[in-house]
C-alpha cells in the first residue's frame, strides 16, 4: 500500500513514460500486447498472462514518415502511434487493433501493407479484432467470433489456455478497475478532483497491469492530491493521451470537469459470448457510441457538473464528432465553441472559441 | 471523332426522363428510397421501390455548380462544409431548399440506407432522421484481416473465399433485416424471386462491361474519353438489375467495337496514355480531354468503367448471400491495399498507360501505397489534392498548367 501522495506520483509517472512498465515487463521475459481501441477484450489478453499496453499517441512523435504513409488525412493520433512503431518507441510482441474509429482501420491497414511490401516494424505482429457496435444481434454474432478468434491467437501467443476460472478472475480484476475509474469520474464531475488529474488517472491505468492500477488508484483515492481551480468546462471530441490540452486548459483558468470518459457498466458474465457483448454494447470511444445516446450522456453530465460552457475539440482527420456539434450544442444550456483541424496536443482558436475560454477569465 | 457516344447520349437523355417519372411517381404517392453507391440497391429493385443514388444526385448538383452554395448551408447549421462534400451534398441540398434545386430537387426520401464506412457518413445521414424525418439504415461495414490478393480473379465466382464467411454471415443476415424494413416502410415486399432476376441481369450488365473494358485496354488506341464512358456506364449503374442497364451496357460494347473495328481513335496522333484514379472529377469534366490537342495525350482509364467490369458480378450462392458479396467489401476494392493497389497496378500495365494522375481527397485512404505501388511499376503519377465535388478546392488553370508540364517532362 502507498501513500495517496505516492500512488499519484506513480500514476504520474506512467502517464509521463507509459512506456516505462511494459518495456520492464518485456525485459523480465513477459509478453507484451500493445493495443488501439478503447472497446477491446483486454480481459483476455491479461487471462493469458500477458500485459495489454494502451498504444499512446505522443505530440512529441517523429510523425513524418508516418504521416506520409497514412496519406495526412487520418486522425494525427493514429500517425503518432505508427510513428512510435516505426522508429521501436515500443515492440510489443503483439498488437491488437480494433475497429473503433476509421484511423484506428487505417492504423492496421497501414502495417498490413507494410508488411506485405516487406517494411513493417521489426518483430510487430498485428491483429484486428473488428469489435463493431450496432446494436442488433447480427452485430453481436460477428463480434463474438471475432472475439473467438482473438482467444485462439492469444492462446498461441502465450502458449497457454484461457480456462473460464481464469477468465473469470480477469474480467473481476478489469471491473474492479472500471469501478475504480468510475470514481474518479465521480470526483473530477463533483470538482473535487482536477480534470487533468483525472485524466492521468485513466491514462495511467491503461500503462499498467489491472491489479497495480486499481491498488494506485484506491491509495490515490485516499486523499485528493491537487484541489481542482477553474470554471467547470465540458470537453467533447478527439480523444487525448496525453495532458497537453488539459494542462492549457487549466493555464487558461478552465477545469474539464465533463469529457468523453464513460461511466462504469457492468461486469460481464465469465464467458467469451458475454465479453463480446460487452465490447459491442458498453465500450468505445466517442465514435462508436450512437449519437443519440452521447449526446444525452454528456448533457446529462454537464447539466450535473453544472458546467460554464461547452468546448467541442475536434483533431484534423476526426471528423466525425463535428457532425454531432450542432445538435449537443442544442441540448445544453452553456455556449459552445468548435475547434476542429486541431493538431496533436494543440489547441488553435478562431475568434468565437478565445472569447469563449476568455469569458471566464 | 465525335463529340460524344451515343451511348452516353441515350443514358444521358434517359435519365432526365427517368427521373422526371420517378418525380411524378412519388407525388403521386410512391415511396423513393435514397441509397448509399456502396449499399445494396438490389433490394429496393427487388421491392420496385424506386430509389436514387446519393452520389449521382451529388454529381448532378455539383454537375450544376451548387455544391457551393448548398455546402454554405451546411457551414450555416454548424454542420461540417470541408468533410465528405460529396456524400453531403444531397442532405445539403435537402436541408436547404428553394426554387432553383436541380432537376427541380430530389423528392423526400422515404428511406435512406447507408453503410457505416467511415466516421463520419453516418453521422452525416441521421441527420436525414433528426432533420427531415426520414428513416435511416445504417448498415455494418466489417473489415478482414486477411485478404487474398487477386479479387478480381475471384469475385465472380468465388466470392466466398475472397471477402470470408464472416462478413458475408453478418452482411446477409444484415439485408434479410433491410428487406424487414423495406416491407414495413413501404409496405412493398422484398420477393427473392425477383431479387434473383435482379442479380441476373446486373450480372448480364456486368459482363458487357467486362468485354467493353477489355476492348478499351488491348485496343490499338484509345476510342473512348473517359468523359464519354463514365455516363454511359454509371447512369445503367444506378439501374442495376434492369432489361433496360442490360440493353445500354451492350450498346455501349457494340459502340466500343465499333470504333474500335475502323481504327477511330480519340487522339488519332495518341502519344500519351493516361491512368485517371479516383472519384470523376465531375465540376470540370472538359478537364478530361484538356491534354489531347496539346499533348496528344488521352485518358484512357477510369475506375468507373473498370469496377463495373470487375467489382460487382457475383455467381451461385443464394441471392441474399450474393448480394451480400457484392457489397461486403465493395470499398476494399477501390480503397483497401493490396487489393486497391494490386488492381490499380493490374489495370495499368493492361491498359498500357504512360501516366496515372490520382486525385487524393481528404477521404481517400492508403493512397501512398497506390501511388508507391505504380510507380515501383514504373508508371510515373502525378497526385492532386482535391475534392471531386468542391470547385472551390481547385484552380483549374494552374492544375492544366502543372499536368502539362509533368506530361512533357516525366512522360
Amino acid at each position: 500500500m502507498s501513500s495517496p501522495a505516492d500512488a499519484h506520483r506513480t500514476l504520474c509517472e506512467a502517464v509521463d513514460d507509459p512506456y516505462r512498465f511494459a518495456r520492464r515487463w518485456q525485459d523480465d521475459g513477459g509478453v507484451l500486447v500493445g493495443y488501439v481501441g478503447d472497446d477491446l477484450p483486454l480481459e483476455l489478453v491479461d487471462a493469458v498472462g500477458a500485459l495489454p499496453v494502451r498504444l499512446v499517441a505522443r505530440p512529441e512523435t517523429n510523425r513524418r514518415e508516418a504521416g506520409e504513409l497514412l496519406s495526412g488525412a487520418v486522425d494525427p493520433a493514429a500517425v503518432a502511434v505508427l510513428g512510435d512503431l516505426l522508429d521501436g518507441v515500443i515492440a510489443p510482441d503483439l498488437v491488437l487493433i480494433s475497429h473503433e474509429s476509421d484511423a484506428s482501420l487505417q492504423l492496421f491497414y497501414t502495417l498490413r501493407e507494410l508488411g506485405r511490401i516487406g517494411r513493417k516494424p521489426a518483430g510487430v505482429e498485428i491483429a484486428l479484432v473488428d469489435v463493431l457496435h450496432a446494436r442488433r444481434r447480427t452485430t453481436t454474432a460477428y463480434v463474438t467470433e471475432q472475439v473467438r478468434m482473438l482467444t485462439g491467437r492469444l492462446e498461441v501467443l502465450a502458449s497457454t489456455t484461457v480456462t473460464p476460472e481464469r477468465l473469470a478472475v480477469t474480467i473481476a480484476d478489469r471491473h474492479r478497475l472500471r469501478d475504480e475509474l468510475a470514481l474518479v469520474a465521480d470526483r473530477q464531475r463533483a470538482g473535487r478532483l482536477a480534470g487533468v488529474t483525472a485524466l492521468r488517472y485513466r491514462l495511467a491505468a491503461a500503462a499498467l497491469p489491472a491489479a497495480t492500477a486499481v491498488e494506485l488508484l484506491r491509495d490515490a483515492r485516499a486523499a485528493a492530491p491537487y484541489e481542482p481551480s477553474g470554471a467547470p468546462l465540458l470537453l467533447t471530441g478527439s480523444g487525448h493521451d496525453t495532458p497537453h490540452l488539459y494542462d492549457e486548459l487549466a493555464d487558461r483558468g478552465w477545469n474539464v470537469t465533463v469529457d468523453e470518459a464513460s461511466s462504469a457498466a457492468g461486469a460481464p458474465a465469465a464467458s467469451v459470448a458475454a465479453l463480446a457483448l460487452h465490447c459491442q454494447v458498453e465500450r468505445g470511444g466517442p465514435n462508436a457510441a450512437p449519437v443519440d445516446e452521447r449526446v444525452q450522456r454528456l448533457a446529462a453530465g454537464a447539466s450535473g457538473a453544472g458546467v460554464a460552457a461547452h468546448l467541442a475539440y475536434v483533431r484534423r482527420g476526426d471528423d466525425g464528432l463535428r457532425w454531432d456539434v450542432p445538435v449537443l450544442a442544442s441540448t445544453l444550456s452553456v455556449p459552445t465553441a468548435l475547434v476542429h483541424g486541431q493538431d496533436l496536443g494543440g489547441l488553435r482558436l478562431d475568434d468565437r472559441a478565445r472569447d469563449l475560454l476568455e469569458m471566464h477569465v | 471523332m465525335t463529340d460524344r457516344l451515343e451511348s452516353a447520349r441515350v443514358a444521358l437523355d434517359h435519365q432526365k426522363e427517368w427521373f422526371a417519372g420517378l418525380r411524378d411517381q412519388v407525388a403521386g404517392g410512391a415511396p423513393l428510397a435514397l441509397v448509399n453507391a456502396d449499399a445494396p440497391q438490389e433490394l429496393f429493385r427487388a421491392a420496385e421501390v424506386p430509389y436514387v443514388v446519393n452520389q449521382w444526385w451529388a454529381s448532378i448538383i455539383s454537375a450544376k455548380r451548387l455544391s457551393g452554395r448548398y455546402l454554405g448551408a451546411l457551414r450555416d447549421r454548424g454542420l461540417p462544409d470541408d468533410d465528405q462534400q460529396y456524400n453531403a451534398l444531397p442532405l445539403a441540398e435537402a436541408l436547404t431548399g428553394g426554387d432553383d434545386r436541380p432537376w427541380g430537387g430530389l423528392p423526400q426520401p422515404s428511406l435512406v440506407l447507408v453503410e457505416r464506412t467511415g466516421d463520419s457518413l453516418h453521422r452525416m445521414f441521421q441527420l436525414w432522421q433528426s432533420e427531415l424525418g426520414v428513416p435511416v439504415h445504417v448498415l455494418e461495414s466489417a473489415a478482414a484481416e486477411q485478404v487474398p490478393i487477386n479479387w478480381w480473379d475471384l469475385m465472380s465466382w468465388q466470392w466466398e473465399q475472397a471477402v470470408g464467411a464472416d462478413r458475408l454471415d453478418l452482411l446477409e443476415r444484415e439485408l434479410g433485416m433491410v428487406a424487414d424494413l423495406i416491407e414495413t416502410v413501404t409496405g412493398r415486399p422484398v420477393s427473392l424471386e425477383a431479387l434473383a432476376t435482379v442479380m441476373r441481369l446486373s450480372n448480364e450488365q456486368a459482363e458487357w462491361n467486362r468485354r467493353t473494358r477489355n476492348l478499351i485496354a488491348t485496343a490499338p488506341r484509345c476510342p473512348v474519353r473517359v468523359s464519354d464512358t463514365i455516363p454511359a456506364v454509371m447512369i445503367p449503374q444506378w439501374h442495376r438489375g434492369t432489361q433496360w442497364a442490360v440493353d445500354a451496357a451492350h450498346r455501349l460494347h457494340d459502340e466500343v467495337r465499333d470504333l474500335v473495328e475502323t481504327g477511330t481513335a480519340v487522339v488519332p496522333d495518341e502519344r500519351r496514355r493516361l491512368m485517371w484514379i479516383g472519384r470523376g472529377l465531375w465540376f470540370d469534366m472538359d478537364f478530361y480531354r484538356r491534354f489531347e490537342e496539346s499533348h496528344g495525350a488521352v485518358f484512357v482509364w477510369s475506375m468507373y468503367l473498370a469496377l463495373a467490369a470487375d467489382a460487382y458480378a457475383r455467381y451461385g450462392g443464394r441471392p441474399m448471400r450474393a448480394l451480400a458479396a457484392r457489397f461486403a467489401a465493395f470499398r476494399d476494392q477501390m480503397y483497401t491495399p493490396p487489393w486497391s493497389v494490386e488492381w490499380y497496378v493490374d489495370q495499368a500495365r493492361r491498359h498500357r498507360v504512360d501516366g496515372v494522375v490520382h486525385l487524393v481527397s481528404a477521404d481517400s485512404r492508403s493512397s501512398w501505397f497506390t501511388t508507391h505501388a505504380l510507380r515501383r511499376a514504373g508508371v510515373p503519377v502525378f497526385e492532386i489534392h482535391a475534392d471531386n465535388a468542391d470547385s472551390r478546392s481547385l484552380d483549374a488553370e494552374e492544375l492544366r498548367r502543372r499536368i502539362g508540364t509533368w506530361i512533357d517532362d516525366d512522360l
